[in-house]
């Protein structure tokens, strides 16, 4: 990946009447990354995409294309295309038309036309079905037709609002992998509007997670997950078992918190607090429960969290079970253990032990 | 479940089969000096209506009645367009307004079209008072002024399933379109018309048929001037009094209504599924 910047947007603002679907969007996507737009719903991402397809006017802000400022462009105008959420194929054309429709208007050659549509539906895998109609072809293909169209006109950046969202669960991680493959080989810029975070952190080099028409934090896969840096996408991001607690002493970067008068925990401070309260959250596949205590002595577990609590309930989930413990009937918590640990029972007395730099702390 | 067809289908062969093949017969038929029917077989009345003074009449009527629904969808295209894409609380109140016309009888309307545009008429007042030179009585009874009576008479029918085609219509193809660069004719063109072909032919016979047998809107606008097939038939049953030749012009005029629609859905909708 170059480190170039092909796409930035600086203060997008959009506003709906009364409402506003996006806040002073400010982002930059560099050449030949696969960049996600993540978040719930009505978050504005779609919105956002459609703005950079041109197909709605920001009420501010600008975007350009390397040095060129493109908000101001038709959606013809602008280099780049876009794979809709339900295909947009044309139904009274064959899969071969549908693909050539962009290059016939570009005034391509016959000959031209013919090996590019013939070269990008072999890219998809497609190529025995160019004579089929749309409505003849199962969601995969006529996705990959989708994509054939797109790709076929050579664009700069490659829009994809929510393509996978109609597939099946099968089908759809098949493509997840296909499509990261694709963008590697052919080193495009992705831009792909998801609410499913499996699916950004599968195929994204950087994700900007959306709420309310905020841009919340814009990071790799790996960084949101592990450290995010906002309280909504520690929330949004993966599992998260979630307390609530005060803080009873602080430094810079930690801080102890009370979470019932037996039990204290540490923790890395993130938000900085405008109360004594904080949330606190950590991934249930860090926490390790055992049915005695740690022996304070193991480098394993040294300076580690630990809270006493009883088992209340086992869920089972496939490879892993959720075990769900009451500390002190006032908290509860979630952990992930292998399907394989029998040995916990339901009421039995456990200890959970985590790290306290795994421990992520959130002012409120 | 079957017998609630039954009375369905005995309405159905009263008032339609029945009198069908009663027209059918009396085409057969003779006409006595004084205009009744004579029992007498003889297939003279079809032959008579291949005459070139007939045909002409004929190819008035196929003229006026294309001519019709050719408007009809060109203006009524947009507004299906319009009304299926506004806001879904005007659309009730959009829908209606094509529907008030049917509210009036048609001849008082067509009544009323000839007030308005007529010799002293709120039309040709303004005209005066603009100070506009004109005849006053080209706006009385013509050709135009037909077509007008025609297409606002027959729009609806074109409207409707328009409308229908476009509410249902996948309006990201458009954006798609947008997106591959097409200019905004080659969206009407290649997108939007071929995909809703159906509705279009549909429109076109919904007003072609009733077009074809129209007499009292050219009688009344056009003077009784250019004699169309309804106005031809309806002078065989209550002037000339020549029942059988009336009956033979008749199944010739169903003949075509019922062959019309199968060449319209033969040519443009070929290979169209479901069609």
């Amino acid at each position: 990946m170059v480190n170039e910047t092909v796409l930035k947007l600086g203060n997008i603002r959009k506003q709906f009447l009364s409402q506003t679907a996006l806040q002073e969007i400010n982002l930059e996507i560099k050449k030949g990354e696969f960049f996600s737009l993540l978040g719930p719903s009505g978050c504005g991402k779609t919105t956002l995409l459609r703005i950079l397809a041109g197909f709605e006017t920001a009420t501010s802000g600008t975007i350009h294309l390397g040095d060129k400022r493109i908000d101001t462009l038709t959606p013809q105008e602008r280099p780049f295309n876009m794979v809709f959420q339900k295909y947009a194929l044309f139904p009274h054309l064959s899969v071969f038309e549908n693909v050539a429709f962009g290059l016939k208007i570009k005034k391509k050659s016959q000959k031209e036309i013919r090996e590019s549509v013939e070269e990008s539906l072999n890219l998809v895998g497609l190529s025995p079905f160019s004579q089929r109609y749309p409505e003849t072809l199962s969601g995969g293909q006529a996705q990959r037709v989708a994509l054939a169209r797109a790709l076929v006109n050579e664009p700069e950046v490659l829009l994809l609002d929510e393509p996978l969202s109609a597939l099946d669960q099968k089908m759809r991680e098949y493509m997840q992998v296909e499509l990261r493959a694709l963008q590697k080989k052919l080193g495009i810029t992705f831009i792909f509007v998801t609410h499913d975070q499996e699916e950004a952190m599968i195929m994204s080099d950087r994700i900007g997670v959306m709420n309310h028409g905020v841009l919340e934090e814009v990071n790799t896969p790996e960084e949101l997950y592990e450290n995010p840096k906002s309280l909504f996408t520690a929330q949004f991001v993966g599992q998260m078992c979630e307390l609530k607690g005060k803080i009873v002493d602080r430094t810079a970067q930690h801080a102890t918190i009370e979470l019932t008068q037996q039990h204290r925990i540490k923790g890395k401070l993130l938000r900085e607090p405008d109360s004594p309260n904080a949330l606190i959250y950590i991934r249930p596949e860090n926490i390790q429960i055992s049915a005695h205590i740690p022996n304070p002595s193991d480098p394993n577990t040294k300076n580690f969290n630990i809270l006493k609590g009883q088992v209340t309930q086992k869920i089972f989930r496939g490879d892993q079970s959720e075990i769900c413990v009451d500390i002190d009937n006032k908290l509860s918590m979630r952990v992930m253990v292998d399907s394989g640990l029998k040995d916990i029972q339901i009421y039995q007395s456990v200890f959970l032990s985590f790290d306290p730099e795994e421990t992520l702390v959130f002012g409120t | 479940m079957k017998k609630l067809v039954y009375p369905a289908f005995t309405w159905f062969l009263l008032f339609l089969i029945i009198p069908l093949f009663i027209v059918l017969f009396v085409s057969f038929l003779s006409r006595s000096e004084y205009g009744s029917i004579q029992y007498i077989f003889q297939i003279d009345n079809y032959a008579r209506v291949f005459q070139f003074v007939y045909l002409k009449i004929f190819a008035a009527s196929l003229k006026l009645a294309f001519l019709t629904s050719f408007l009809c969808l060109v203006i009524g295209f947009p507004i299906a367009w319009v009304i299926a894409t506004s806001k879904a609380q005007y659309r009730p109140a959009l829908i209606m307004s094509l529907a008030i016309p049917f509210l009036t009888n048609l001849i008082i309307r067509i009544y009323a079209t000839r007030l308005f545009v007529g010799i002293d008429g709120p039309v040709q007042g303004l005209m005066r008072s603009l100070g506009i030179p004109f005849d006053e009585f080209a706006f009385t009874q013509n050709e135009v002024l037909v077509l007008y009576g025609m297409v606002t008479t027959y729009l609806p029918f074109m409207i409707f399933p328009l409308y229908a085609a476009f509410e249902k219509f996948n309006f990201s193809l458009v954006e798609a379109a947008l997106d591959l660069g097409a200019s905004p004719t080659r969206i009407l063109f290649k997108v939007l018309l071929p995909n809703m072909k159906v509705a279009i032919v549909n429109g076109f016979i919904l007003v072609f048929i009733p077009c074809l047998g129209e007499f009292v809107i050219p009688d009344l606008l056009g003077g009784a001037k250019n004699m169309l097939v309804g106005n031809l038939i309806t002078e065989q049953f209550l002037k000339a009094r020549d029942w059988p030749f009336g009956a033979a012009l008749s199944m010739v005029l169903i003949l075509i209504l019922i062959l019309m629609p199968i060449l319209l859905k033969k040519v443009f909708l070929r290979g169209v599924p479901n069609e």
